[in-house]
């Protein structure tokens, strides 16, 4: 199922592209999009994994841009 | 200086302290500079205001690296300066790290000033409605109104639906939505839509659509959208930055130990000249610039009512070299008027009074204007079945007679012995059976921009313009002479205009197909750029549209082909500025003539210079009267 986020934290486009790859690689991800001036995360989630897999978001992005959160 | 402090204040938090850690940074490194300290001291006296400006890239860097991030520009920042400091070059060293902070805290105002314009043109949305129920005012959020409830808007008030007026009149402020600073006066009956403020009058609307499928809905979603899709040249220059950053680094780890074996020469000499690699590994100039200037493009055509879906459309316009127009309702004004009724056996009044009939379900401009012209109100009842025959006309039981009413095509297809009409204009024939009865002379107006309009396309280089329609002959002749077109095809069928569409791109024209968009779908959706004109209150256009324009003005088209090119042209300037300028560097930089501080100095500077040209779009001639 698509859902979209807003990114707490994104100043750089390389840093943008990076966290789209990284979370793009995790399972139960597809068609992850990054938009990083309006600081919007698009991406289809398996709905039963939903919980998990946005911790592992979370995780990705703030290993890229430190403090970084996604937000429903 | 007062001007100073009240940019200040327009900073956030972060940007602020960076700002002051900056200054005093500096102040602190001239100090330095100017003293003649020796050894611990001096080194001291550079390693304060180097980490007071560096303390979190150097925090992030080693925090990224627990993580595995080995291309972090941290990281690699930290390296070059900490080598600087290892090779005794305190300046340098700082310079590193202050030039690279620097352009971390431009970039920050570039892009929140970039996130405030987008912010800015999505706040046209409303933010409340006042329903009126049992006599009583309620306010309520858009999201809440439902079709059919009575909506007031009060003067200064934004409209918060779209609806249909039922009480009172009032004039409109439609410019942000349409560009147009000319009020619209509107009164009982007519439709308005959501995103204009009213002026002058309170009133009363029946609300025709919910919030999320209105008018203003579509167009924030739109505008919002617009900002991220990427363009064939921003997924291009991604692709490239992926691969820069390592490549550099890999060089520099190359740089520092190759050459050094190879030549028999210093390693220090060689590990400075790799350091300055490092320096240089980051693309963000070139990362940075290319969707502001797109951001700027898309937000000068919004102002001016031009809604590109994204930064590809505005691409695509940009290489388009062939315009073709649908006739009725872009270049006329798609209102008809009945001219004269020819007939040589028939009662004239009658011939306008069956068609009114006949016509009176229909919602088709014709029909409008043939039920306009008929004086006395078309009694239905005497109206049974009625049939439409697509793309020839219709067929109705009018007092129980069967009556053909369309073009020649419909008058052939039941062997009317029909009678042509010289006239230019748009020949509705009549028959009743099979017997010919006349026909009806019915005029469209050209609009008045229309011909300036096609002359400022023609000065644009645009190579073919072609006009399309499903009149005849003599109409399409007559209009496209007025207007100045050379191509044109007539008595098509919706089929035929997609196909000579096609036809046309196939031969290698990049296409872009203006129409009014509630019949031109399939042809918008084939064309390159699909444009839709007068898109307000038409979902189908604009869903099927590339580009879509929210009133019918025709000089908007010159208008939206020149911010196309010239946020294309600026794009390029800047690729090409950057990436030159970053060959530059790593080739001066393995030979030794360039130092760190200057590779860094350098980046920043193109930084700035490409990010303050993405800014021109915003300062453009923009006359549409």
């Amino acid at each position: 199922m698509k859902y979209s986020f807003k990114i707490s934290k994104i100043d750089c486009p390389s840093c943008a592209d990076r966290m789209e790859m990284a979370v793009s690689k995790l399972p139960f991800v597809e068609n992850a999009q990054i938009n990083f001036l309006t600081k919007k995360l698009n991406v289809e989630i398996a709905e039963e994994h939903f919980d998990e897999t946005v911790k592992e978001i979370n995780k990705a992005v703030s290993r890229i841009e430190p403090g970084c959160k996604i937000v429903r | 200086m007062y001007a100073d402090m009240q940019y200040f204040d327009t900073l956030d938090s972060e940007q602020k302290t960076l700002s002051i850690r900056l200054v005093a940074a500096l102040i602190m490194f001239f100090i330095a500079l100017s003293l003649n300290l020796s050894r611990i001291v001096l080194f001291l006296s550079f390693f304060i205001p180097y980490t007071l400006i560096g303390y979190d890239v150097l925090f992030y860097a080693v925090k990224n690296i627990l993580h595995g991030q080995w291309l972090d520009e941290r990281f690699l920042m930290s390296i070059a300066s900490i080598g600087a400091f290892a090779l005794k070059d305190y300046a340098e060293a700082f310079a590193v790290m202050f030039f690279y902070q620097l352009g971390e805290l431009f970039q920050s105002i570039a892009v929140g000033k970039s996130r405030k314009s987008i912010e800015e043109l999505l706040s046209l949305a409303p933010e409340t409605a006042t329903r009126l129920i049992n006599g009583t005012e309620e306010t309520i959020s858009p999201e809440e109104i439902l079709i059919g409830d009575t909506i007031v808007v009060k003067p200064g008030e934004r409209v918060p639906i779209d609806g249909r007026i039922i009480k009172g009149s009032t004039s409109l402020n439609t410019s942000d939505i349409t560009g147009e600073s000319a009020p619209v006066e509107v009164a009982e009956g007519d439709m308005i839509y959501s995103g204009s403020i009213n002026i002058s009058g309170s009133i009363l609307l029946l609300a025709e659509s919910e919030y999320e499928n209105s008018t203003i809905a579509k167009i924030m979603d739109l505008i919002e959208n617009s900002a991220g899709k990427k363009s064939k040249s921003e997924k291009y220059i991604t692709r490239l930055a992926r691969y820069y950053t390592p490549f550099v680094v890999v060089s520099a780890v190359l740089l520092s130990t190759i050459p050094p074996l190879v030549l028999n020469e210093a390693f220090l000499k060689w590990f400075e000249r790799a350091l300055v690699f490092l320096v240089a590994s980051c693309p963000c100039a070139l990362l940075i610039s290319i969707p502001l200037s797109f951001v700027r493009g898309l937000g000068t055509a919004s102002k001016h009512g031009i809604l590109m879906k994204g930064a590809s459309e505005l691409e695509k316009l940009s290489e388009v070299d062939t315009f073709i127009f649908d006739k009725t309702g872009t270049l006329t004004e798609g209102s008809f008027t009945v001219s004269d009724v020819h007939s040589d056996n028939v009662d004239k009044d009658s011939i306008l009074e069956i068609s009114a009939i006949a016509e009176s379900q229909s919602t088709h401009p014709i029909a409008a204007s043939l039920k306009e012209a008929c004086l006395k109100e078309p009694d239905i009842s005497r109206l049974g079945g009625v049939t439409e025959h697509a793309g020839k006309g219709i067929q109705a039981t009018v007092d129980n007679k069967e009556y053909f009413i369309g073009n020649t095509a419909l008058m052939e297809l039941v062997n009317a012995d029909y009678k042509e009409c010289s006239f230019p204009d748009t020949i509705v024939h009549m028959s009743k059976g099979n017997d010919y009865m006349g026909h009806i002379v019915i005029s469209d107006q050209i609009k008045s921009k229309a011909k300036n309009s096609i002359n400022k396309l023609k000065g644009q280089k645009i190579e073919r313009i072609i006009m399309l329609s499903g009149d005849r002959k003599p109409v399409v002749d007559a209009t496209s002479k007025t207007v100045g077109i050379d191509e044109s095809y007539a008595e098509l069928l919706p089929t035929d205009k997609v196909e000579i569409t096609e036809r046309i791109m196939h031969d290698g024209n990049k296409v872009a197909f203006v129409g009014d968009g509630i019949n031109d779908a399939p042809v918008l959706t084939v064309a390159d750029v699909g444009i839709a004109m007068g898109a307000l209150g038409s979902d189908v256009a604009i869903e099927a549209a590339d580009i879509v324009l929210m009133d019918d003005n025709l000089l908007k088209l010159p208008l939206a082909l020149s911010i196309a090119r010239k946020t294309m042209r600026i794009v390029k300037q800047n690729t090409t500025i950057s990436l030159a300028f970053k060959a530059a560097v790593l080739i001066l930089g393995a030979f030794g003539q360039v130092e760190m501080w200057l590779a860094v100095f350098a980046d920043v500077g193109v930084m700035i210079l490409a990010v303050l040209n993405s800014l021109r779009t915003g300062h453009m001639k923009t006359n549409t009267q």
